[in-house]
């Protein structure tokens, strides 16, 4: 069955922006889809709200909307555009739902438009609850016993017929979002009563808890012609009751005989039949161990974040094999590019084992509840590749960037056995490491563990294995034998050295092995490599038989996605690699991260999939040997690794190394800066709590206090007085002190950010960004506008004069981000970072500055004079665009939702439009901010901040909104006579602010606060609560503001244009 | 656990050596060495006749994580067995042993901790050739005059039933006379389900002692080794045919049959082992999961178009996996239908049988 003749023109929906759940994945699926769409000589028009992604470059589709990922944009866009087709399964539970939606009623049928890849029947029959337990009862499928219920009162009479424990599953959501499991009658009210908000049609089911048995996950994939293979076989080491997307997973699935495995494929195959998928599909089972009985817990039908680690552990492409699905291709006529001989109908065989190791965000939210369940929490993801278990694991935990190279986390050295015994009890981030512990101190057997945590002991005897060798490595003599069999296990030669305290007898670097797709049975093309111990290097034999006389530059990437290095360093080393490729490059590069683009297999000319160590960067260079390196790209991950590749005497392009280190270290910055002549606030460094207090008395408060090397805003605060200074400090100096704390002045004025590509001489700014929250809340996590709407000519000329010097000062080749407040008129400069940064990929997009590949062409010794996009400020598009960052706060609990100096925000949205305030009210809707015309408002203000609360009340009220405020805020907004009720109190009586939200009359909430972050405090309480009753909430009165005035347009996004930004 | 272990070594026949650990009985044993690409039926790989004479190595790295059945039948299997790393604590520790203890127990000699990618990359760019496992390569040049005239020794009749057995229902719709060339019995409990009782004979059974029986329908089963070496069993089939009976067959049965109707057999460069391999139904264009393991297989441009159709084709490099004859009722398949991870796929296989059968009957 060749492709369809009746699909031209195809409308791809996009997953929108990075949240909790759905994240870099689908930008991954859907470049792959877009790739695969045009391959085919098909139109591609393309919607996603999130400008970060590769999948919105201009070179992806051939008409791009940047806008809002709403029903009636996208029906929009359909009657603009005209597409035949709607290709709905590459988006995510956005983009799903969005087909759903669109299938309602006759608007595609009237429009002549079909819907691919998504079958409303089979869609509805995999995720409504009951439909589904139906469909699988007529197959004969065991479910586990359960009921939808649209009531809690249903949901405890359920409960107490089926007994506790039960999960709480809410139909329809992001990522398990509002689920949980339940224990008693009590847990089940607050419980239930969440999962139901965050269903979106008001439906959850309670489920018999099957918590301990194993976790298993088939990815599936199936065409037209009902043809239907396994991809990948997916065993959680955690076993059911944590969240897949936060457990340890290991591929192809380890601990089941031959006859369960075919048991399980044989039920995901006949599942995914009867369903009627046409694309690829997740199905995950529980799987009581020693026993033949298993349940189905759930199927998704569409590429997942599942999918996209099946992807990359076998090498199958599985969104763009869906992808050709959905446009009429049968499984047996797609060739299997890294073979270029199979076809995508031939199962993958592996022969290695995968690890996936989540990436969790507590180390920067210290107060977020730590435990893990039905609701994810990670942020992102490395995944590692070894021929055995234990090397895999290794590799995977120092490439999650804990700073640690073997599974013992030094923190819990110092518990007690029984402190220890209660976090492998507790089942959080920390679990498997405290296991290991256990292991190590040998206080408990492998089925004491087992008993606690249903891990199986398979996993167990692995851990076991690697305490052992550590203990060997500590006591044994250091022979070759040795050294070698703690290699293959995983070890680093200096982990070794540090453990024996001896030197290695020999030291040598690893040789690299294929994943090609099928356990070396055919010769692979397009293969990419995973660092193994022995003999034959597979990588060096590949690259023989090229005969390539290219010079060879490798990329380091940015590693797994967390809070302050996200899907943009993955955009910027795409881009990268791209431009050296058409410079005549080979491009090498090396990442850990499943979830991404820059680890597909044709993206570089080679990809090398492994931790981005010191060490594991060597052996990678050692085969490659190539002519430079690139760290700028990488984020921090990157960046980390350049004081050793000039150690190692390693070409880095771009940048000097020592202006990284200029830049990073306190004292020489400020230097730099006096020598510029550039001011910056006032500040200095200390190490101990009483020189903080001296130092903060003496510049004055507030001030803001961070650990110098920060990433995303780690660890700052800014401190009102001095209670805040010794709490910060107490926290900070808890841990051992390498780097000394930085103190600076805080200015409260108005941040602006520069992006500019320099080429040791001249230096271009594409544009200039302006932030609508002062100073104090995080870049990462401010509204950021382009252009500046509100600088005067002068201060952007400093600017422009500032970034120019800086870019000169520093001998930046590449790209720099500089970020300045501008006081009382007067330009100081608060951060330089020498590197790409957030803001790259939608300045690229919206000034049509191909700013990476400019930065690479200057790296390579171009000058920008010859790139044809001039030098100086690039001159200003006719468009107004707005970043708005999105959180994921309803998935982190205790977290304060107060913005500060450290970043909280997940993924980012752009508002796209002609006029400031039409790109605003997208970027706020794009960001999932209802625009209400009428109803509630709740103010609770710290009183510097209480004469702007009046004017902003005083808005709200002229547009008609009722007010309510505590106390103290209620009675200053009276004296101005403007009308609010007062409310009392979280912890005073009834009836108080609890109830207030509870009761639904607030619609919005401006709770800003100078004491944040514990969650014992009220106000942060009272946010937490608000978040989880889907309430909006302001922390800054900039935001409330830039609300208001949206508000006040009286505009829905009909009366927006909406724009192609191929056309920009 | 290497630690404790003794040096090994496999010898191929063009001299490349591997060194690694030895596992499983001790001594050295001679085989084809072919690769097997499946990631978890090492158990019933073990049992598989069609091993016989050859070194098995396993492409999957980390091999017997749930233990062996000690119990598992087996009479005729591999002659020797490698594998990257074997699991020293399986799971089911209890009930089962560790493979090595398995290997050890029916006594095949095994070998461990090699850089088995690196073995089965030379396999597939030389081919399928013969080697050593070795505890010392001291006499290397004996070993390599060994294995240059070593061929896979005929197995079929070795572990034949020496009396009929019957399987299956007590009143079955139909019985079949199965001529035993060594197959795994796993297959049996599939026709039960077609309602078939299956008479498992001894494999020189003369057609006409077969069909003295009254059969409704013939099985020529799997089994190891060349066809060729099978030239009394060929002679017998031709007879079978002329019965009339509906046929099937499978694996080495499946060639036999093609033989005995005058089609070529060629030897593929490294044979089809594994459960991964995708079969493409030529008229329906359905695409099925198979398991296989043969290195033999029906030369497509020898079968003769008047005869017989090779409706099932491999996906990937387009040999015969399935061939229907026109002068007769028959119907036969190169994988194994009956397990591997595609059951679901080939089920249809017994079900058309079944249909042939019926037909027959009228």
């Amino acid at each position: 069955m060749p492709k369809r003749d009746d699909v031209k023109k195809v409308l791809v929906i996009g997953s929108g922006p990075i949240v909790i759940g759905q994240a870099a994945e689908f930008d991954y699926a859907g470049t792959q889809a877009c790739r695969a769409l045009r391959e085919e000589g098909l139109e591609v028009v393309l919607v996603n709200s999130n400008p970060a992604t590769i999948m919105t470059d201009k070179t992806m589709a051939d008409k791009i909307y940047i806008e809002p990922l709403t029903l009636d944009t996208v029906k929009r866009i359909i009657d603009i555009e005209r597409p035949d087709s709607v290709l709905a399964n590459m988006g995510g539970q956005t983009g799903l739902n969005i087909g759903m939606e669109l299938s309602e009623g006759d608007f595609l049928e009237t429009r002549g438009v079909k819907l691919l890849g998504v079958n409303p029947e089979t869609i509805r029959k995999a995720e409504d609850r009951q439909a589904f337990k139906d469909t699988m009862l007529s197959i004969g499928e065991p479910c586990i016993p359960s009921k939808v219920v649209e009531s809690v009162e249903d949901a405890l009479a359920f409960a107490r017929t089926i007994g506790y424990p039960v999960v709480v599953r809410p139909a329809y959501t992001l990522g398990g979002t509002g689920g949980g499991f339940v224990h008693n009658d009590e847990e089940m009210h607050e419980i239930c009563a969440g999962g139901l908000r965050a269903s979106l049609i008001h439906q959850v089911l309670i489920e018999k808890s099957v918590a301990g048995w194993k976790e298993i996950e088939f990815e599936v994939i199936r065409d037209g012609a009902g043809n239907c293979i396994e991809v990948c076989s997916m065993e959680n080491v955690d076993p059911v009751g944590v969240h897949t997307g936060d457990s340890i997973v290991v591929a192809p699935a380890q601990t089941m005989t031959a006859s369960e495995f075919r048991m399980l494929r044989s039920a995901a195959l006949n599942i995914v039949s009867a369903l009627g998928v046409e694309g690829g599909c997740n199905v995950q089972f529980a799987l009581k161990p020693d026993s033949d009985e298993y349940a189905v817990i759930e199927v998704n039908p569409r590429v997942s974040r599942s999918s996209a680690l099946a992807s990359k552990a076998t090498g199958y492409p599985i969104a763009k094999v869906a992808c050709k699905i959905a446009i009429g291709y049968r499984l047996d006529e797609i060739v299997n590019a890294v073979t270029g001989k199979t076809y995508a109908c031939n199962e993958p065989a592996v022969d290695y084992c995968v690890l996936k190791f989540p990436k969790w965000p507590f180390d920067k939210f210290v107060y977020a509840d730590r435990r893990l369940g039905t609701q994810m929490k990670a942020t992102g993801e490395v995944m590692s590749i070894g021929a055995g278990f234990e090397i895999a694991f290794m590799k995977a935990v120092r490439s999650i960037e804990l700073g640690i190279d073997t599974p013992s986390l030094p923190k819990l050295a110092k518990k007690s056995d029984g402190e220890i015994r209660e976090i492998i009890a507790r089942m959080d981030d920390e679990r498997i490491f405290a296991i290991y512990e256990a292991i190590t101190r040998q206080m408990m057997t492998a089925d004491e563990i087992f008993e606690m945590t249903r891990i199986d002991r398979w996993f167990l005897s692995k851990l076991n294995r690697l305490a052992a060798m550590e203990k060997e490595l500590k006591t044994a003599k250091l022979d070759e034998e040795t050294y070698l069999r703690a290699k293959k296990l995983g070890f680093l030669d200096r982990t070794i050295e540090r453990l024996s305290g001896q030197k290695p007898p020999v030291s040598r670097a690893a040789a690299y092995k294929m994943v090609d797709t099928c356990a070396a049975e055919f010769v692979a093309e397009t293969p990419y490599f995973y660092s193994s111990w022995d003999e034959e290097n597979e990588a060096e034999i590949y690259r023989a038989r090229l005969h390539s006389d290219k010079k060879r530059v490798v990329v380091f990437g940015s590693g797994p996605i967390r809070i302050g290095q996200g899907i943009e360093f993955d955009y910027c080393s795409v881009h990268c690699v791209r431009t050296l490729k058409k410079l005549g490059y080979e491009a090498i590069i090396a990442n850990n991260n499943p979830e991404t683009v820059s680890t597909d297999f044709d993206t570089a000319d080679r990809l090398y999939f492994d931790p981005l160590t010191p060490e594991d960067v060597d052996s990678v260079l050692a085969t490659e040997q190539p002519e430079a390196v690139v760290v700028q790209f990488g984020g921090q991950t990157a960046i980390k690794l350049t004081k050793h590749l000039v150690e190692k005497g390693v070409r880095i392009l771009g940048t000097p190394a020592d202006s990284i280190d200029a830049a990073e270290d306190r004292e020489r910055f400020d230097e730099l800066l006096e020598q510029c002549g550039i001011p910056r606030p006032r500040g200095t460094t200390v190490f101990e709590t009483e020189e903080a207090v001296r130092a903060a008395d003496t510049l004055g408060y507030p001030v803001l206090l961070r650990p110098s090397y920060v990433l995303g805003g780690q660890n700052m605060i800014i401190a009102y007085d001095e209670n805040d200074v010794r709490e910060y400090m107490g926290i900070i100096t808890s841990h051992k002190l390498e780097n000394p704390v930085l103190i600076d002045k805080y200015l409260m004025g108005k941040e602006v950010e520069v992006d500019a590509i320099c080429d040791g001489e001249d230096y271009l700014i594409p544009g200039i960004m302006e932030h609508i929250e002062r100073a104090g809340v995080h870049s990462g996590d401010s509204i950021s506008v382009y252009p500046s709407q509100t600088l005067s000519r002068k201060v952007r000329e400093t600017i422009i004069d500032y970034t120019g010097r800086l870019a000169k000062a520093l001998k930046v080749v590449g790209l720099v981000n500089i970020q300045y407040v501008v006081h009382q008129d007067t330009v100081y400069v608060i951060e330089v970072n020498p590197r790409s940064s957030r803001t790259v990929p939608y300045i690229s997009k919206v000034t049509n500055v191909p700013m990476v590949e400019l930065a690479t062409r200057c790296m390579l010794g171009e000058r920008l004079r010859d790139l044809g996009y001039g030098v100086g400020l690039f001159p200003e598009a006719g468009y107004v665009a707005v970043k708005v960052p999105v959180f994921s706060f309803e998935k982190l609990r205790d977290l304060d939702v107060q913005l500060g100096p450290e970043m909280k925000s997940t993924g980012e949205v752009l508002g796209l439009a002609r006029t400031f305030d039409d790109a605003l009210f997208k970027g706020l809707v794009a960001a999932g901010y209802k625009m209400k015309k009428s109803g509630g408002v709740l103010i609770t203000v710290r009183d510097s901040d209480k004469p702007e609360a009046i004017e902003l009340a005083d808005r709200f009220v002229a547009l008609g909104f009722s007010l309510y405020a505590t106390a103290g805020t209620a009675n200053r907004l009276n004296k101005q006579m403007i009308p609010a009720s007062a409310v009392r109190k979280m912890h005073e009586e009834h009836p108080n602010i609890v109830d207030l939200i509870e009761s639904g009359k607030v619609d919005y909430i401006v709770s800003t606060d100078a004491h944040g972050r514990d969650p014992k405090l009220a106000s942060v309480q009272m946010r937490r609560m608000a978040i989880e009753h889907a309430v909006p909430v302001f922390t800054s009165m900039d935001t409330a503001n830039a609300m208001v005035r949206c508000l006040a347009l009286d505009k829905t996004m009909d009366d927006v244009e909406l724009i192609d930004i191929t056309k920009v | 656990m290497e630690n404790k272990m003794k040096t090994a070594y496999l010898l191929l026949e063009d001299g490349t050596s591997y060194k690694g650990y030895a596992m499983g009985a001790e001594g050295s044993a001679v085989g084809e060495v072919v690769f097997n690409t499946d990631m978890t039926t090492y158990q019933d790989l073990l049992q598989d006749p069609t091993y016989s004479g050859q070194i098995v190595v396993q492409t999957y790295p980390l091999i017997g994580n749930r233990g062996v059945d000690p119990e598992a039948p087996s009479k005729l299997v591999a002659s020797g067995y490698i594998v990257r790393e074997w699991c020293v604590e399986p799971t089911d520790a209890h009930e089962f042993v560790t493979l090595d203890e398995y290997l050890k127990q029916r006594g095949i000699v095994g070998l461990c901790g090699i850089d088995t990618r690196a073995l089965t990359r030379h396999i597939r760019d030389h081919g399928v050739m013969n080697g050593v496992i070795a505890e010392s390569l001291e006499n290397k040049s004996e070993l390599l005059v060994r294995l240059e005239g070593y061929r896979v020794p005929p197995a079929v009749g070795q572990i034949s039933v020496t009396a009929p057995q019957r399987f299956g229902p007590e009143t079955a719709a139909f019985t079949l006379a199965v001529p035993d060339y060594g197959f795994r019995r796993s297959i049996l409990p599939h026709f039960a389900e077609m309602g078939c009782a299956c008479v498992v004979m001894p494999a020189y059974t003369p057609a006409a002692e077969l069909l003295a029986a009254g059969p409704d329908g013939i099985v020529l089963s799997d089994g190891p080794g060349d066809p060729w070496d099978n030239p009394e069993i060929i002679e017998i089939i031709r007879e079978l045919m002329k019965s009339g009976k509906p046929l099937f067959g499978w694996g080495l049965g499946h060639q036999l049959l093609a033989v005995a109707n005058g089609f070529r057999i060629e030897k593929l460069p490294v044979g089809h082992r594994g459960s991964n391999q995708p079969v493409r139904h030529v008229e329906t264009l359905r695409v099925m999961t198979t398991e296989q393991n043969h290195g033999y297989a029906v030369a497509l441009d020898s079968i003769d178009p008047d005869r017989a159709d090779a409706f099932l084709r491999n996906v990937n490099d387009g040999t015969v996996e399935g061939i229907r004859y026109k002068t007769m009722p028959a119907m036969t398949v190169q994988f194994e239908p009956s397990s591997g991870r595609g059951y679901q796929d080939t089920a249809w296989v017994f079900e058309e049988f079944a249909a042939m059968l019926k037909k027959s009957r009228g």
